[in-house]
């Protein structure tokens, strides 16, 4: 098995697409109506995804040589395996998609005053054609290079905005209740799982030395980036935060005291750009896998064609417009993260029996022959 | 078995005739083959006072003095008595006093060695060629290569000829595991060509993988090492190239001790090396040799934006007038304004017309005699430039981003070519798409660079992929004593290179 990537590589991307396109809109769409108690339930939530993401790298150095497809035949046979991928796939389209649609409406919102939709979509759609094309070995390489931008960016953000929060407003805890969150979470769901991304990369890593601590930190302070950054969104902004649509630019232009060095929003803004763009890039490689796989289709240009104009129906039926976007996610398709997580969580837990039940056979027979 | 010799006269010689030709016959077919050309001098005389010889060579290649004096008069005084059998091992042992002399079978070997500045002995009927180096080939003298002068440090750089660069690696590497493997290509050129690499240092696969590449060339002739650059790389057709270049002994030097393998083309003062990292094209000699350490990372992390600002700056100049004019702070946004008020072009077209008339006056200057250059000095910058901004049409900005990008792209010399094509690229993207344009473009030709390999190693380590060692000479440079360990990303055999200091 050519190992592609190197752990840092499968590291950096990971934490690229974990929090890419969390900053855009999704802040403005979660705290609309959940107000604080928001963030704190989604705390929870992202304990769950890095425990499942935990598990996952575990099942990934069990098994340095198979990829997902291979384990889950062997572990469910094929059909089963067919079924998840489509199941997958699906999950990348809508993923794309929620991707590109919102990436776009962010630029109208800050960078442009016109852009067209076609000319916005068309070199995204061949960048992710010419980087699936070329594998994911570039992949892991860009995003190794580009990293420090990104987070650069997260850190300038961070730190520019904190002195305009006002942290009270994270008081009383669950005010708006918690029934309520999870329900607006669980509507959103779609935005979250990145982290399924993971399971495309096994058996392609180069694991490097101590890459399971290391993953378990860059990937916890990630999710900790997150909310952090969702809880200094809700208090620069606790009651306009409806209408404040584009968090990761809107929070630092804002802050009057950086005005005399320009508008830092614009940097932060490109910088960002980099990381949607990683993001899509990579789910458009998720896609082209599960494509190839489903289909045993041998040449990648046509598997990631198929996937890319699959995708530009999807968005053609959505009409390029976010509020469609979120009835969409909102509506029939947020099953799909609910069913992707428990097919995870069961693929996991058969492993882990199969590989104990293995290991006591060998344990048993290790016995009787000594 | 026979072995056949071909002439274009349609004479074909077995080798065990060669032995009953005469003086007379041999000389016909080395005038035929050379086709009666008139620098093509043969000499009869009679050698040991009894055995008719018959000497070829080039007039104009060989050193004439020297082969009066150390072969014909050797030759023609000896009167030793020697059998017709032992007459070439005789001459070649105990008479002729030139240091490198050779016996030959055939036609086309003595032909071969005619061509490279040997001269040719035959003694009638024996069979056999006597052929001595005596080539006296000029050459330019050694001098300091004008594109890579160093402010404190060693000034000596290749010229043309072969001879001269092996000698001048040979000085500084006194190993017997410096190899030097020699051989001609070109089908009429036949110029030689030289791999060198350090035995217990280069690897074994990168070293057949060149020769082999070398080898398979099938080419009418070698003008310059650009055309051995050109077989050498694995995407030719790529914007980038992928195989180092040096003029300086010193430099090939350090490359082959880190493990790569350098090409000596004859007639060339351009030495190739391989495997070649973009990163070789940010460091320069003056780091290695008089600079602190601080001061050369300071160096290089200024030649990084000064290339970042060649290629990025017009693009975003134009993108940000045409499409993101709220980026600039208000008191800038006032001055670009006043400034390109009245201009009856479009940001695009503006800049690219600046561009176009710049890289015009860099041709320009290159090709122009020296003593033009300050007339077209005083053309390009004050009467074009100027004129073209109190006419109003280019604005002032616009010719001061190209002007300083112009001279940025010259912070990295040998990537000069490649940039100034990227600097175009951006400049287009940004006008047509704005930022976002810029950003695609930019991931674009990131995922492109890291997908080019050279000669297995990743064409933009030490950085993707990361290799922390390497880095040490990085954009960051460490201390010499800091750096133990040959470059990970270029394969080699012997890992460690420092261990005291």
């Amino acid at each position: 098995m050519i190992k592609d990537i190197t752990g840092r590589q499968a590291i950096v991307m990971m934490a690229i697409v974990m929090c890419a396109t969390k900053f855009f809109i999704l802040p403005s769409n979660l705290i609309t109506n959940g107000h604080q108690s928001v963030i704190y339930v989604m705390l929870l939530f992202f304990v769950i995804e890095f425990l499942l993401l935990l598990v996952m790298v575990r099942v990934s150095m069990l098994h340095p040589d198979k990829t997902f497809y291979q384990l889950l035949t062997e572990s469910v046979g094929v059909v089963i395996a067919k079924i998840v991928y489509l199941l997958f796939f699906c999950f990348f389209i809508i993923k794309l998609s929620i991707n590109i649609i919102e990436t776009y409406t962010f630029f109208l919102g800050t960078l442009y005053d016109e852009l067209s939709s076609v000319l916005y979509v068309l070199p995204i759609l061949l960048l992710a054609f010419y980087m699936t094309y070329i594998g994911l070995r570039s992949i892991g390489r860009s995003a190794e290079l580009l990293w420090v931008f990104v987070f650069l960016g997260l850190a300038v953000t961070l730190i520019v905005a904190i002195p305009n929060a006002d942290f009270g407003y994270m008081l009383p805890i669950f005010d708006g209740g918690a029934n309520n969150a999870i329900t607006i979470l669980s509507n959103n769901s779609l935005w979250f799982g990145d982290y399924f991304v993971y399971l495309f990369f096994l058996g392609k890593i180069k694991f490097d030395k101590n890459y399971f601590p290391k993953f378990a930190i860059i990937s916890g302070l990630v999710m900790l980036g997150i909310v952090f950054f969702m809880t200094l969104f809700y208090c620069i902004f606790p009651y306009i935060s409806g209408i404040v649509h584009y968090g990761v630019s809107d929070i630092t232009h804002i802050t009057t005291h950086i005005n005399n060095i320009g508008q830092l929003d614009w940097l932060n803004v490109t910088l960002w750009t980099f990381a949607s763009i990683i993001q899509t890039v990579i789910f458009a490689y998720c896609a082209e896998r599960c494509l190839s796989d489903l289909f045993n289709i041998k040449y990648k240009y046509l598997s990631s064609s198929i996937s890319l104009i699959i995708l530009v129906v999807v968005l053609m039926l959505l009409d390029f417009r976010l509020t469609k976007l979120i009835m969409f996610v909102q509506g029939p398709v947020h099953f799909l993260f609910p069913v992707l997580l428990v097919i995870a969580l069961n693929i996991i837990t058969v492993h882990f029996i199969v590989r104990h039940k293995e290991k006591r056979q060998k344990k048993l027979a290790g016995v009787i022959y000594d | 078995m026979y072995c056949f010799f071909y002439f274009p006269q349609n004479n074909t010689i077995r080798k065990d005739d060669l032995d009953k030709l005469t003086n007379k016959e041999i000389k016909s077919i080395f005038v035929d083959k050379f086709h009666n050309s008139t620098d093509f001098k043969v000499r009869e005389f009679v050698s040991l006072q009894k055995f008719d010889s018959i000497l070829f060579f080039f007039d104009n290649i060989v050193d004439v003095k020297r082969l009066d004096k150390e072969v014909i008069e050797k030759l023609m005084q000896d009167s030793q008595e020697v059998a017709v059998d032992d007459i070439v091992n005789y001459a070649c042992r105990c008479c002729i006093t030139v240091g490198q002399g050779e016996i030959l079978d055939t036609v086309s070997d003595a032909v071969e060695k005619l061509l490279n500045g040997f001269c040719v002995l035959y003694f009638n009927k024996c069979g056999k060629f006597l052929c001595f180096d005596v080539k006296n080939f000029q050459s330019r003298s050694i001098a300091e290569p004008p594109t890579s002068a160093v402010l404190k440090g060693p000034r000596e750089g290749f010229n043309e000829s072969i001879a001269t660069n092996i000698m001048l690696l040979r000085k500084r590497l006194k190993n017997s595991d410096l190899v030097i493997s020699q051989m001609p290509v070109g089908k009429y050129s036949q110029t030689q060509v030289a791999i060198v690499y350090i035995d217990s240092i280069a690897s074994d696969e990168v070293v057949n993988k060149v020769s082999k590449k070398i080898q398979e060339i099938d080419i009418d002739g070698i003008i310059d090492s650009f055309y051995i650059q050109k077989a050498l790389e694995e995407r030719s057709y790529s914007l980038f190239q992928q195989v180092g270049t040096a003029e300086k002994p010193d430099v090939i030097m350090s490359k082959l001790l880190e493990g790569r393998v350098a090409i000596i083309v004859d007639g060339s003062p351009i030495v190739l090396t391989v495997p070649y990292l973009l990163i070789e094209d940010l460091q320069s000699s003056n780091d290695y040799y008089f600079a602190r350490a601080p001061r050369v990372t300071f160096l290089r992390l200024l030649r990084m934006f000064g290339i970042l600002i060649a290629i990025y700056l017009p693009g975003i100049y134009v993108a940000v007038q045409v499409f993101h004019y709220k980026v600039l702070p208000y008191k800038f946004l006032v001055t670009i304004t006043n400034a390109t008020l009245g201009i009856p072009f479009t940001p695009l077209v503006e800049i690219l017309f600046i561009i176009l008339l710049f890289e015009g006056l860099t041709e320009a200057s290159l090709r122009m005699p020296s003593y033009l250059g300050l007339a077209l000095s005083i053309v390009g910058a004050l009467i074009l430039g100027d004129t073209a901004v109190n006419a109003g049409l280019v604005s002032s900005p616009a010719v001061m981003i190209v002007a300083l990008t112009g001279v940025l792209l010259f912070t990295v010399p040998d990537q000069e070519a490649q940039l100034s094509i990227l600097r175009l690229i951006f400049t287009l993207v940004g006008g047509i798409l704005g930022l976002y344009g810029i950003i695609c473009a930019s991931v674009f030709l990131i995922a492109y660079l890291t997908n080019l390999d050279s000669y297995g190693t990743p064409f933009l380590a030490p950085y993707a992929p990361n290799v922390r060692e390497d880095k040490k000479d990085g954009f960051r440079r460490y201390d010499l004593r800091a750096m133990k360990y040959r470059p990970k990303s270029i394969p080699n055999k012997n890992k460690i290179r420092l261990k005291k200091l």
